[in-house]
């Protein structure tokens, strides 16, 4: 089953993808540790991966680890590798954590995980942050009749999710007296008077983050939940329940407020950390489903988790709180799973068991715990900073939701495509000259084929009746020198011109400059033109260099206009998500633009990554 | 005299933190238990060197369950897997795969009966006596125990627990804030506890462990039994003990072996737990099984090390030098391989 180009569904409202392209030879780079190719540009603090670099001559562990707790995993991964423990009867053993997004590592493993170049190396142990997504991928492989892969395993330390929210709005509804849950949410999602009804009309409409389903488990996690408090079950999730008219009428009122998606809570809690500096946390989002360890982070000046050298932990001005949804919620569970997969040495799978042992640990388990996850192992108690000066409840969660059988999550997983936000997108490609360059590692294909094929292979993300449009810009592109564009296919239903879009994406040649920053402002002017409140409205670029367009080279400019644009109880938010393609990429100025509009960045500083950097992006909406 | 039992103490203690990083893949417990750490506890005994050596020699199997004992020994190689994994091996492989295994009784007879289903031809195997012993046991939220007391009338019956399964807590004897009773119990057709928790529960209903095929077609004990087997909560983590202790609100009861259960609930997290005899009494008895030609040797160089093994991880009746423990069958409540396996069917069934 190809998971991962048969995610269906996804509703992009109002998105234009801009893909420009620069010119600049492109290099493959090597994953580092602690990321991957791809991910939201999240950099690893620069000491993190330090000492874990060379393997030596010993049984190399490689892991795949969600991203929260990534830093955690390095640090006792160094500890160990340096410790007697490392040495086995079989050898010494090397363990290497990457971060992986656990629905993506999910996909590579359903997927035989082939491209060791561009994904990293086949893991040894697996630990994505819920057990769930161990049951979904041999579901899946038992779909394609293949062995099961993830065994049902321990769990080495927990979180639950939980609704974060700021202070002020908790306590509108009532918080901590009065019991919140996705009922609440839902009703609020759908009010139209918003926050007015609770005599807040300064604080506008009632907005929730929630991540793509397929790609977090914090989406999942809320997914499953809001699922079970449509039903009013706590066990037993059946298919029967998901058919019911009243479960999909709950779910499209909660998506309904969704102000986007995507693969990592880390942008939402970054996001809310800038508007926080600014004074305008309140109108970014109302709630956002996190996992507690998150809110934890939040609340000690660290959103992101990943603490860097010479980083300032600053406490937010307005603390988030955690409600604990009455309904019930789930744990991430963060098993260590074993793989039960034929690249598994023995040696490895010792070594494996050995730091599996190691983790578990009490003096380890401390360390679990100062990371602000709940140990699991159970001779550790639970204290701080699990504590309510911290946002969070030890006492809580008092409700906990059976994690629901395979067949059933995975059928979740894909009526929730039919259930989110529908998408308006426009396909906007720069087809500058530099795209003819050839890019290395590639069979010979330039960066234009890499972008286009990206491009034509997403369009089957898309349901038939999103609306998908293609417009191509670069300069002195016709007779009109003041005409930077050209609208190739209008936007409309895909579902009537999916084959028309594929043939004008493959039929583009490479042709002169790229005016980055006057592509970027017109097309956001363009969305917030035609703002959908009741869809997600974004622009997509993808650039491989700099702006070059000596006619507009205003950054601060631009960036004033999108950061005014954004902020406000009347604003018409227009998030822009830029790639960095290829080695030339001015990241630093796209992570400004990104920020500029309460987005993320994404970094495919190789290109052969940009089908993964692609998927990742599409699953903002 | 004395430089014997220092040399066996040393060679103990080596044993010990060698085999601690051993862990099952589907159900080792968190942590190794720490029975005798309490304050006025039993240090664990020490294994005699000489028999460690024959046992050092031997490929094993033990179940799940036995994780902790078995990571004592010593053993040359050691697979630990459930129940139903080995026997579903056993059925069928042209040669035993491994000396010894280290498991729970009537399972020692159901190698035959596997055999016999799938054609096979006889696999030859020596079995021990009893070992160890430990009942099967609840452990509950205190509050949740205390309210189903009330709600079945002074006692908790398996029957009781069967009827309560698919209600709310408002229903039986609870707050209505507690919603649903939920009742975790280890998948009974893959593991010994679960199985043998089965079995406990339909023999209080029953009112015998005696039971058979017919027994589980009565239409009063089936309403019963598939109603209380789609009611249950099926726990996400191997050792559903441990789940409960750390995420409280997973589930209200399960159910464990009180020697597996018994370290969990000496932990930190562990407060407001409490555990409940439900009758009637089952016990999980662990026998060696020896194959071929050479098991019973092995099961002779086993037992002794084992039974000392098994004490220092709280299982009852298997200090070296006493008195075997009591015979497979007979006084431990555990209904026969036959009932088991029809039981495990009817589960599958109805699930």
């Amino acid at each position: 089953m190809n998971w991962g180009m048969q995610v269906r569904g996804v509703r992009l409202a109002a998105v234009f993808v801009v893909l420009c392209l620069l010119a600049a030879a492109c290099t493959g780079a090597d994953p580092g540790f602690g990321e991957f190719e791809g991910a939201e540009v999240t950099e690893p603090a620069a000491g993190a991966a330090a000492g874990l670099e060379d393997p030596g001559d010993c049984a190399t562990v490689d892991m795949a680890v969600s991203s929260e707790k990534i830093d955690l995993m390095v640090q006792l991964a160094r500890d160990f590798n340096a410790s007697d423990e490392a040495q086995t009867d079989a050898g010494c053993v090397f363990v290497r954590p990457a971060s992986k997004a656990s629905g993506l590592a999910m996909r590579l493993l359903s997927e035989g995980w082939e491209n060791t170049d561009v994904d990293g190396p086949q893991p040894v142990v697996w630990s994505p942050a819920s057990s769930a997504w161990g049951a979904i991928l041999n579901q899946l492989r038992s779909e394609d009749g293949e062995e099961a892969m993830a065994p049902v395993s321990q769990p080495f330390m927990l979180t639950p999710l939980v609704i974060a929210m700021p202070e002020p709005m908790a306590e509108a509804l009532g918080y901590p007296d009065e019991p919140i849950g996705w009922a609440d949410i839902a009703e609020l999602s759908r009010d139209e008077e918003g926050w007015g009804a609770f005599g807040h009309p300064e604080w506008g409409q009632f907005k929730l983050g929630k991540t793509n389903p397929n790609f977090s488990t914090s989406g999942l996690s809320a997914l499953i939940a809001q699922t079970y408090a449509a039903t009013g079950k706590e066990r037993g999730l059946t298919s029967e329940d998901l058919a019911r008219p009243n479960v999909r009428e709950f779910a499209e009122g909660v998506e309904s407020a969704v102000v986007h998606y995507g693969d990592t809570t880390l942008t939402f809690l970054n996001n809310w950390a800038r508007g926080d500096a600014r004074g305008t946390a309140l109108q970014y989002a109302s709630a956002v489903a996190v996992e507690e360890v998150s809110l934890i982070n939040y609340n000690r000046g660290n959103p992101d988790g990943v603490l860097e050298p010479g980083e300032e932990l600053i406490e937010p001005k307005i603390p988030l709180v955690a409600v604990y949804p009455e309904e019930g919620t789930l744990y991430s569970d963060n098993p260590y799973i074993i793989l039960d997969a034929d690249w598994v040495t023995p040696e490895q799978r010792q070594g494996a068991e050995a730091f599996g042992a190691y983790v578990q640990r009490p003096e380890n388990q401390e360390r679990v715990l100062e990371f602000g996850f709940r140990p699991g192992n159970p001779e550790v108690a639970i204290a701080a900073p699990i504590t309510g000066d911290l946002g969070v409840d030890p006492a809580q969660p008092q409700t906990t939701l059976e994690v629901p059988e395979p067949p059933v999550m995975v059928e979740i997983l894909r009526g929730w495509d039919d259930q989110r936000k529908s998408a308006r997108v426009m396909l906007v490609l720069d087809v500058s000259g530099s795209m003819g360059d050839p890019v290395a590692g590639s069979e010979r294909q330039t960066k234009l084929e890499l972008a286009v094929e990206a491009a034509a292979g997403s369009l089957e993300q898309f349901n038939d009746d999103d609306e998908v449009g293609l417009r191509i810009f670069t300069t002195d592109l016709g007779d009109d020198p003041e005409v930077d564009f050209a609208d190739l296919v209008p936007v409309a239903p895909i579902g009537e011109q999916r084959e028309e879009l594929k043939e004008r994406l493959e039929g583009l040649f490479p042709m002169q400059g790229t005016p980055l920053y006057s592509v970027t402002g017109a097309s956001y002017d363009d969305m917030e033109a035609a703002y959908d409140p009741a869809k997600i409205n974004a622009v997509v670029v993808l650039t491989d260099g700099r702006n070059e367009d000596p006619r507009n080279n205003d950054l601060e400019g631009l960036l004033t206009t999108l950061t005014e644009d954004t902020e406000g109880v009347q604003s018409q938010p227009v998030r822009i998500f830029p790639i960095a393609y290829g080695d030339d990429a001015d990241l630093a100025t796209l992570r400004r633009i990104a920020e500029a509009t309460n987005a993320a960045a994404y970094d495919a500083s190789d290109p052969r990554s940009i089908r993964r950097v692609f998927d990742a992006v599409i699953s903002n909406f | 005299m004395i430089v014997k039992r220092v040399v066996a103490i040393i060679v103990a203690l080596g044993l010990i933190v060698g085999a601690s990083v051993v862990r099952d893949r589907l159900f080792s417990p968190p942590s190794d238990p720490t029975p005798g750490t309490a304050e006025g506890a039993t240090p664990p005994s020490a294994i005699p060197a000489d028999a460690t050596a024959d046992v050092a020699q031997l490929r094993a199997i033990c179940v799940t369950e036995l994780a902790v004992a078995c990571e004592q020994l010593g053993f040359a190689e050691l697979t630990t897997e459930p129940v139903q994994t080995t026997i579903a091996n056993l059925a069928e492989t042209p040669e035993a795969p491994a000396d010894v295994w280290l498991t729970f009784t009537p399972w020692q007879d159901r190698i035959s009966q596997a055999r016999q289903e799938s054609g096979a031809t006889p696999l030859a195997f020596a079995s021990s006596q009893v070992l160890g012993r430990s009942p099967v046991i609840g452990v509950f939220r205190d509050d949740r125990a205390d309210a189903l007391e009330q709600g079945c009338g002074g006692g908790i019956t398996w029957e009781c627990v069967g009827e309560s399964a698919p209600k709310r807590w408002n229903e039986v004897g609870g707050q209505d804030s507690w919603g649903p009773v939920k009742v975790a119990l280890s998948d009974p057709a893959t593991t010994a506890t679960g199985l043998l928790t089965l079995g406990q529960a339909a023999s209080g209903f029953l009112g015998s462990p005696d039971f058979g095929r017919a027994d589980l077609n009565d239409p009063g004990f089936f309403a019963w039994f598939s109603t209380f087997a789609r009611s249950f909560v099926a726990p996400s983590s191997p050792t559903p003990v441990n789940q409960l202790v750390t995420q409280r609100a997973a589930f209200d009861m399960v159910f464990a072996i009180e020697a597996v259960a018994q370290p969990v609930l000496a932990t930190a997290q562990a407060d407001g737990l409490v555990t409940r005899d439900i009758g009637p009494e089952l016990f999980a008895e662990v026998v060696a099984v020896g194959f071929g030609e050479t098991g019973e040797a092995a099961v002779d160089a086993l037992t002794p090390v084992a039974r000392t093994a098994l004490a220092n991880a709280g299982w009852a009746g298997g200090q070296a030098g006493s008195t075997p423990g009591p015979s497979a069958t007979g006084n431990n409540g555990v209904p026969g391989p036959g009932a088991l396996e029809a039981l495990r069917q009817t589960w599958l069934e109805v699930r």
